[in-house]
């Protein structure tokens, strides 16, 4: 069963590249292939629920849980070295086999909507393959249960990336896009591979790949991964993160992720929202067997996280292009998930990936929904009082809204707010220097990040739904944005969807709504922590290097600290764009350095192209190429028949040719001497 | 049945000579299609769990000089021939079109390559091996000279002058074997003869750098490698897919059959320093590659980085990183195959092989673009294609033997998709610039016919591996076997200067953890070396390693 949840999705997208049908068909059978995946992978759920933690027999001996697990063929085996293709299925891979799958069909079914203006008729079943092959490479990071195998699906969702991001080919910019986000993702990559051979010859004689047994004999002789002084553990999930700050787009290789929102609006929402880029958080969870040995891996996890967060809220407030906030948006929320993994809160920060799938894909599909009724008019300074005009996609999008500004219940808030708490209140840092401060430090950070997540929320939200609606006079008919041209008349006032985008958005809206229930804190009156059960058997060994304390009094007084300033936030806001919409400019005249800084994403992809690309580009050109190859190497070759030729003019020609002779002259000068040693005896 | 398989192709060089001309096509790719008929039951009838050497073939020749007729192969060479053999016919069915003039020389010397491949990689006897080596450079320097492009001269001369350069210091070192062996009273050339002989650890080390750079030239390892990209360039489209496929593999292949196991000991004194060419060739290619204009420049640049892992795995002494090296020469060939085949299909039509008079080609010519982008993956290693299960296993390998250069070398992974993905964007994605393309043709049956196996090939070698692997693992055990069983022997390697840069221990280094120092390594064979390679870490040398001389053994 496990095999065929993820094959499903294979097949449709081998289908679905041979057949090349129209948007209907490709798009039918891409979105049923994920739809039977998604069922079966609920029901891998719920068997993999019923299996429970396990349990103890006679003795006291603990009794590893049986989970479904499935082995096809063997892979590579050579030395020692054996890996299979296998599947696993754990509760933490389960409840993400059903957050791809499901919120994926979902996204299938929106895109079969969202592509009915695609100027290219022909190449819409190119989208829907890719698109398949995106979960099937997705289900296969999760599910895969070795470390090469997660990292076929690690490199597989890239590819389906990089394919996605430059779907509209023709144009370069969006090509450049896709190149970029697979290079900056190797970079990770580069990272993620030193750590898992520096993970793997750790282990000696009991070196393997398996997740399950490297978790074993990791608990059984955690020495292995001690050497120097406990700085090995250290180092191999620093490498490891490296990998997920590629992935999951933290600092410092963020960069590529606002500019992979190129790609068609559902791609940014299933791949750049809710599943890819959260692979780096589902990696480090994997191994939280791992990160607890090493408190100082875990705290850079968290400062990491922390920074992205903050940096990332600071360019996401001046931005103008809606998918460039919510790209921006993503990358802190992100930095959320990173830090309360850091700070050993392995369930909190995995929650936030659930919650956080549901209100950013519904955020992006509701940007979708708007852009598709726009044109493919993407610029926020365009829009305004829509919330006349697609009622059903202001609705929506406003729960989505609530839940990332962190409104009391909503998921985002469930979610966010246990993330803070743990920050504020962990002790994992308490050995090493300063650990007692950090906490602290990076609860304001994350507090701070929170605020600015309401103001710029609201921002966008007060351009887009309220006010008067400003793109219907200006010439609207070319558009710089997309890679096509697909205006069929200028539409004068702006439509709500059809229900096939519609319908996706109301699911996602329920769960943006509830889905704080599935793991409520604990001062909640029932169905506490729900997550927290489900992943227990999990996170089992860094169960005790959290202490969650029940900080009473604490707790509720920085959660209404925490809530507050979210409405001052909103108010903040609403004065700014509703209020006095002439506000934010004077206020951007003032501060002219900090808001171009903002604007322009503080520079960051210049001071790459600046300080690393071009010295790369040119020192290759210049100097390896130009100097050692043509002038250093090839002189020499040249030169050595040079002179080969001037002695031969010295000595008056032989009749043969030249330079040949000269070179074979060399040769048995040398060979000469070599035989003079061999046969002299040494 | 080697002999079959080595001569068919030779006679058919014969026959396609003395055919007419209208028929030499034809007759070419009949012949190229039967050695691969006669070639498969090498395949079949190879057993693993057999002999060392197999399907062997033994008959005096010189007798005087005990020179023999001696073929044979482990699972190595039979991966390398069929590659070969399989290679050949596409080569061939590409050269239909594209080859200007001379078809009837064409196709000949494209069979007697062929046959003087297979010989090289089947010759169990070092004459004889020297002396297909020799007869492959014969048909390749006419393909580039006659066929060539206009700079085909310059490169050439500068091709021979290196490969002749190389194959007389291997020359004269199997001359000074030859007399050592002499000595012992039974003059033999043949290489289980020598694989017995106890030679001097100075004379193994003159005659390994003697092999070493016969083979290093022809890998091409950095810095010897400037013929490649000239000989590229200039080499018809056929001659650049033998050239890459196979060819280069010779180099490779020589260091594993004869320059390795012949020296062991001399390998462990060189390996580091070999580690850290290949190491630069991995990176530098790699830039380099990403700064041509002109996209057979690329390739061939890019074969130098690839190249690199197959020698970073060999010296890494162990099952993972010499099966790894092994799978990526038959990667390489298959890939870089296929891309100098697809460069050569828009050579072809447009006459152009710069990378700007390209753009846009994916809306003009979409099944171009796919089998382009499938073939680009495989080459930079995409996982689940054949790329990866070579680079990973050889950087797995290296890594245990030498964790910091196999780190600097990981970042061919970076670079790799850089010029790749650099190039294939500017040729593919984009708007269509030139005007020139728009009427490009796409693939056309012929063309979809030869390129279908080796995309096959990409994603059977990526998915299920492991019945090549199989086939490689105990010829490579044997080889690894070889060094361990040297370690012993020759402690004077561990005191003897490694450059600083390989000691970075790889494991933990409190040496009183129970069972540490014994069981550090898997691979069994390896395990003494690297116990000596820990403990000279931690107990002789913590600081810098004293460059202690070197005694000799007899």
């Amino acid at each position: 069963m496990l095999a065929l949840i993820c094959a499903l999705p294979l097949v449709g997208a081998i289908v679905n590249g041979l057949m090349r049908g129209p948007r209907l068909v490709s798009g039918g059978i891409a979105t049923a292939m994920v739809g039977i995946s998604a069922v079966l992978s609920f029901i891998t759920l719920f068997e993999v629920m019923a299996v429970g933690s396990g349990g103890t027999v006679g003795g006291g001996l603990h009794l590893d849980p049986v989970y479904p697990s499935q082995t096809l063929w063997t892979w590579m085996q050579t030395g020692g070295v054996d890996v299979s293709i296998g599947f696993r299925a754990d509760p933490l891979t389960a409840v993400m086999m059903c957050v791809i799958t499901g919120i994926g069909s979902l996204i299938h079914l929106y895109s079969v909507g969202y592509m009915d203006d695609e100027a290219d008729k022909n190449s819409v079943w190119r989208f829907f393959s890719y698109l398949n092959l995106f979960i099937f490479a997705m289900l296969l990071l999760v599910m895969g249960d070795s470390f090469p195998l997660m990292f076929v699906g690690w490199e597989g969702v890239g590819l389906c990336s990089y394919l996605l991001i430059g779907f509209w080919y023709q144009n370069s910019d969006f090509a450049s896009a896709g190149k970029k986000a697979f290079i900056t993702n190797r970079i990770g990559d580069f990272s993620f591979l030193i750590g898992l051979f520096w993970l793997y010859w750790s282990l000696g004689s009991h070196a393997t790949f398996n997740f399950v047994e490297l978790a074993k004999v990791i608990e059984l002789h955690p020495e292995l991964v001690g050497g120097f002084g406990g700085c090995a553990v250290t180092g191999i999930c620093l490498l490891f993160f490296g990998g997920a700050t590629g992935k999951s787009a933290q600092l410092p290789l963020f960069v590529w992720l606002p500019d992979a929102m190129a790609g068609p609006t559902p791609v940014s929402a299933l791949i750049h929202a809710a599943t890819m880029v959260t692979s780096g958080i589902y990696m480090i969870c994997r191994l939280n067997f791992l990160y607890v040995l090493a408190p100082a891996a875990l705290a850079t996890v968290a400062t990491i996280g922390a920074l992205t967060a903050l940096f990332a809220a600071t360019i996401a407030i001046t931005q103008n292009d809606i998918k460039k906030v919510l790209a921006y948006s993503t990358v802190s929320q992100l930095g959320f998930m990173f830090l309360g993994v850091g700070v050993g809160g392995f369930t909190a920060g995995f929650f936030h990936v659930l919650t956080h799938a549901f209100f950013k894909a519904l955020m992006f599909l509701g940007s979708g929904s708007i852009i598709h009724a726009l044109h493919h008019e993407q610029d926020m300074r365009k829009m305004g009082g829509l919330r006349k005009y697609m009622p059903i996609t202001f609705a929506t999008f406003f729960a989505g809204y609530l839940a990332i500004i962190g409104f009391p219940l909503f998921s985002g808030f469930v979610s966010k707010d246990e993330i803070l708490w743990l920050t504020y209140s962990t002790s994992t840092f308490s050995t090493l220097p300063m650990g007692d401060v950090m906490p602290k430090v990076l609860w304001l950070i994350g507090l701070a990040t929170a605020l600015m997540t309401a103001f710029y929320m609201s921002r966008l939200m007060f351009m887009t739904f309220f006010g008067t609606y400003r793109g219907g006079h200006a010439d609207h008919g070319h558009d710089a944005h997309a890679g096509h041209d697909a205006h069929g008349g200028h539409a004068h006032t702006p439509h709500e969807s059809p229900l096939v985008l519609t319908l996706p958005l109301m699911v996602l809206a329920v769960l943006s709504v509830f889905g704080g229930a599935l793991n409520l804190p604990h001062w909640f009156p029932m169905m506490q922590g729900g997550m927290e059960h489900l992943l227990a058997p999990v996170f089992n060994p860094a169960g005790h290097a959290v202490h969650a304390a029940e900080g009473g009094a604490t707790e509720f007084i920085l959660m209404g600290l925490t809530t507050a300033g979210v409405f001052a936030s909103v108010g903040a806001a609403f004065m700014l764009y509703v209020r006095k919409p002439e506000m934010p400019a004077s206020i951007a005249a003032k501060i002219p350095l900090l808001y171009t800084g903002s604007l322009n994403k503080w520079f960051v992809d210049e001071i790459y192209q600046a300080a690393i690309l071009t010295p790369i580009v040119t020192v290759s050109r210049q100097v390896l190429w130009a100097v050692v190859d043509a002038q250093i190497i090839d002189g020499a070759v040249n030169g050595a028949g040079t002179v080969a030729r001037r002695l031969g003019e010295l000595h008056g020609r032989i009749g043969w040719g030249k330079v040949q002779v000269y070179a074979i002259s060399i040769a048995l000068g040398t060979a000469l001497i070599v035989c003079a040693y061999a046969l002299g005896g040494v | 049945m080697l002999s079959l398989v080595t001569f068919l192709p030779l006679v058919g060089a014969l026959l396609v000579a003395a055919l007419p001309r209208s028929l030499s096509k034809n007759a070419a790719l009949a012949v190229s299609l039967l050695v691969l008929a006669a070639s498969l039951p090498l395949w079949f009838g190879y057993d693993p769990a057999g002999a060392s050497f197999q399907f062997e073939e033994n008959i005096p020749w010189i007798d005087g000089f005990g020179v023999s007729y001696h073929m044979g192969i482990d699972g190595v060479s039979l991966l390398l021939v069929l590659l070969t053999t399989v290679l050949t016919p596409i080569i061939v069915l590409a050269g239909f079109s594209g080859v200007e003039h001379g078809h009837r020389g064409y196709f000949a010397l494209m069979l007697a390559l062929e046959g003087a491949m297979i010989g090289t990689f089947c010759a169990l006897d070092t004459f004889l091996f020297y002396v297909f080596w020799e007869l492959v450079l014969i048909p390749m320097y006419f393909l580039i000279g006659i066929w060539g492009g206009q700079r085909r001269i310059y490169a050439t001369v500068k091709f021979f002058i290196y490969t002749v350069v190389g194959s007389l210091l291997m020359l004269v070192a199997f001359i000074a074997l030859y007399t050592l062996q002499a000595r012992t009273g039974t003059p033999s050339t043949d290489l289980a003869a020598l694989m017995q002989l106890k030679i001097p650890y100075t004379t193994q080390c003159w005659m390994f750098l003697c092999f070493a750079l016969a083979f290093a030239i022809k890998v091409p390892m950095f810095p010897f490698h400037t013929w490649l990209p000239d000989a590229h360039v200039e080499a018809p489209t056929g001659g650049s897919v033998v050239l890459a496929g196979v060819m280069l593999k010779m180099g490779t292949y020589g260091f594993y059959r004869f320059a390795m196991p012949l020296f062991p000991d001399a390998v462990l004194k060189f390996g580091p320093w070999m580690i850290g060419l290949a190491v630069i060739g991995i990176v530098y290619g790699a830039l380099v590659a990403m700064v041509q204009d002109d996209v057979k420049k690329l390739v061939a640049y890019s074969s130098v980085s690839h190249l690199g892992y197959c020698m970073l795995g060999l010296f890494a002494l162990n099952a993972p990183g010499v099966s790894g090296s092994v799978f990526q020469m038959i990667n390489h060939g298959i890939s870089t195959g296929a891309l100098f085949l697809l460069v050569g299909i828009l050579y072809e039509r447009r006459h152009t092989r710069m990378i700007a008079d390209y753009g846009g080609l994916a809306k003009v010519v979409p099944k171009f673009a796919f089998v382009f982008m499938v073939v680009t993956f495989s080459s930079i290693g995409l996982p689940g294609l054949n790329g990866f299960v070579g680079e990973f296993l050889v950087l797995l390998g290296a890594f245990q033997y030498a964790p910091l250069p196999t780190s600097i070398a990981i970042s061919g992974v970076v670079f790799g998709a850089a010029y790749m993905l650099w190039c294939f964007q500017r040729m593919v994605f984009g708007p269509l610039k030139n005007e020139a393309n728009a009427q490009l043709a796409d693939l056309s049956p012929r063309e979809m016919a030869y390129l279908a196996p080796l995309l096959l090939a990409i994603v059977v070698l990526g998915v299920y591996p492991q019945p090549f692997l199989d086939r490689i693992n105990p010829s490579v055990d044997r080889f690894v076997a070889r060094f361990a069983e040297h370690f012993d022997e020759t402690p004077y390697l561990h005191a003897g200067p490694v450059p600083s840069w390989v000691t970075a221990p790889t494991g933990p280094p409190d040496p009183s953890l129970p069972g540490h120092a014994s069981g550090h390594a898997p691979p069994p064979a390896h395990s003494t070396h690297d116990a000596n390679h820990h403990g000279a870490n931690h107990h002789g040398a913590a600081h810098e390693p004293v460059a202690a001389p070197v005694p000799g053994i007899e």
